[in-house]
């Protein structure tokens, strides 16, 4: 195996990673705490917050939780509020949370709907505006957004999913090109299938066993597996990085070669 | 060991290779086995097929398994030519020093890495932002990034991933973050793609 090399430009920075109560959020943050970056960990379930703040203290990296729900302005300000307090001003945003029902769009209630475009999209969106005025201040900034493979291609039964991250590849794009320089800049990752418990859900749409799905999925990728949350994270740090601007405005698919 | 193969080994080959330097121990292939002062370098016959696949086992064994294989592509000529003047001598060597040299490196190097469960190769091409008179160039180009995709779905289970890398011509160097990515550990699950880290340009 090739040396790893380190990420230059992390170490000591604040980062915010939404949706960081478990799976990819959790990975991303628990990456970020590893190279040195003070971590506000959010999540929309307080406990699950909590201990991933406490799993990355353990790990010795600063962190703490900040509960929220993404797709609240007035939480977020609250949120962001906090974090400046006790971390300083947020120079790295991750906007990785993310609610995702699997489900005939014949079949979807418009309430459903219009949560997965209110977390899915707009909750980027809010995030970003309120830390963006500080890190363009400070020309210093990263704007991190993990869309998904779903937002490139079309999937079955995730018909509002699909259209919220195929907004955040474009979003970002267009967030770059607005505000984007050496000092600040917004990518993002689209991710393919993932060892998340979210597989639990795609398993009850189509109706089938959790190992089945994953074998199914597995046949799927060109590598033959499904990828780990730590590979995203690890596609998120390079992005976060000095090495990352190279990938200003554009959106990365990590998806062991996935092409559904 | 890091492996970059190309027709000829140029100023920004040069470059490009010393940045990667922190992946591993690097080692230049190319037609005159010639590289910079200091630098690990070796003849590969990229002309011919059974060529490529004799030097490279002769290289590997003399300086150790490639994990990661990098093909650069070539200068892009001074001055354009227009497609009614692409003469079958520039195009076929358009082809040779770009496509051939990618496919041939990456022929010798994909059994070994196959066989051995683990590789990373990147393919590093040119982005031509005006393409205008470099028909030829621009196909080429084209050409090695979609090798990469398709090779990358008969080499994935055995643990290669195969990636392309575009730069503005004359910028390899700006090429070096994205190959570190792909030939990490962090690069693992991306692979069949092609990469453009241009900074907004893209």
């Amino acid at each position: 195996m090739t040396t790893v090399p380190a990420l230059r430009g992390l170490d000591g920075r604040v980062a915010l990673v939404t949706g960081a109560g478990q799976g990819i959020g959790a990975a991303i943050a628990a990456r970020l705490g590893d190279e040195g970056c003070k971590v506000a960990v959010n999540s929309l379930q307080p406990a699950k917050a909590a201990a991933t703040a406490e799993r990355l203290r353990g790990g010795g990296a600063v962190a703490h939780a900040f509960p929220g729900d993404v797709a609240d302005a007035s939480q977020v300000n609250d949120m962001v509020a906090g974090v400046e307090e006790a971390l300083g001003p947020v120079e790295i945003l991750v906007n990785n949370a993310a609610y995702l029902d699997m489900e005939r769009m014949v079949d979807q209630d418009p309430a459903i709907w219009s949560r997965m475009i209110d977390v899915d999209l707009t909750g980027p969106f809010v995030c970003i505006r309120r830390v963006l005025a500080g890190m363009l201040a400070a020309a210093r900034g990263r704007i991190v957004t993990i869309s998904s493979i779903w937002g490139l291609v079309g999937a079955k039964g995730a018909t509002a999913y699909g259209a919220a991250k195929g907004g955040l590849v474009e979003m970002t794009r267009a967030l770059d090109a607005e505000v984007g320089s050496a000092g600040v800049s917004a990518s993002a990752v689209a991710p393919g299938i993932i060892d998340t418990p979210q597989l639990a859900s795609d398993a009850g749409f189509a109706g089938i066993p959790l190992d089945e799905m994953k074998a199914r999925y597995a046949t799927q990728d060109l590598i033959g597996r499904i990828g780990t949350p730590e590979e995203i994270a690890g596609v998120v740090a390079f992005l976060a990085s000095d090495d990352g601007t190279a990938f200003r405005g554009q959106t990365l698919p990590v998806t062991g070669g996935r092409s559904e | 060991m890091l492996v970059s193969a190309a027709a000829a080994v140029d100023v920004g080959v040069a470059e490009l290779a010393q940045s990667l330097g922190e992946l591993g121990p690097t080692l230049l292939l190319s037609p005159d086995g010639k590289g910079p002062p200091g630098a690990a370098a070796a003849a590969v016959d990229l002309a011919s097929p059974d060529g490529a696949a004799r030097d490279w086992l002769a290289a590997e064994a003399e300086h150790g398994p490639a994990e990661v294989l990098v093909t650069v592509p070539s200068p892009v000529p001074s001055s354009p030519t227009k497609v009614g003047d692409v003469t079958d001598d520039l195009w076929s060597a358009c082809l040779r020093d770009n496509l051939f040299v990618a496919a041939r490196a990456a022929r010798a190097a994909a059994p070994g890495m196959m066989e051995r469960g683990f590789g990373r190769i990147a393919m590093v091409t040119w982005r031509l932002d005006d393409p205008a008179g470099y028909v030829a160039v621009a196909a080429a180009c084209g050409a090695v990034r979609h090798l990469a995709r398709t090779l990358a779905s008969e080499v994935g289970e055995q643990g290669v991933t195969v990636n392309a890398v575009s730069v503005v011509p004359g910028r390899l160097a700006d090429a070096a973050p994205a190959v570190r990515l792909l030939c990490s550990r962090d690069g693992g699950f991306v692979t069949s793609e092609a990469l453009a880290p241009v900074g907004g340009l893209a």
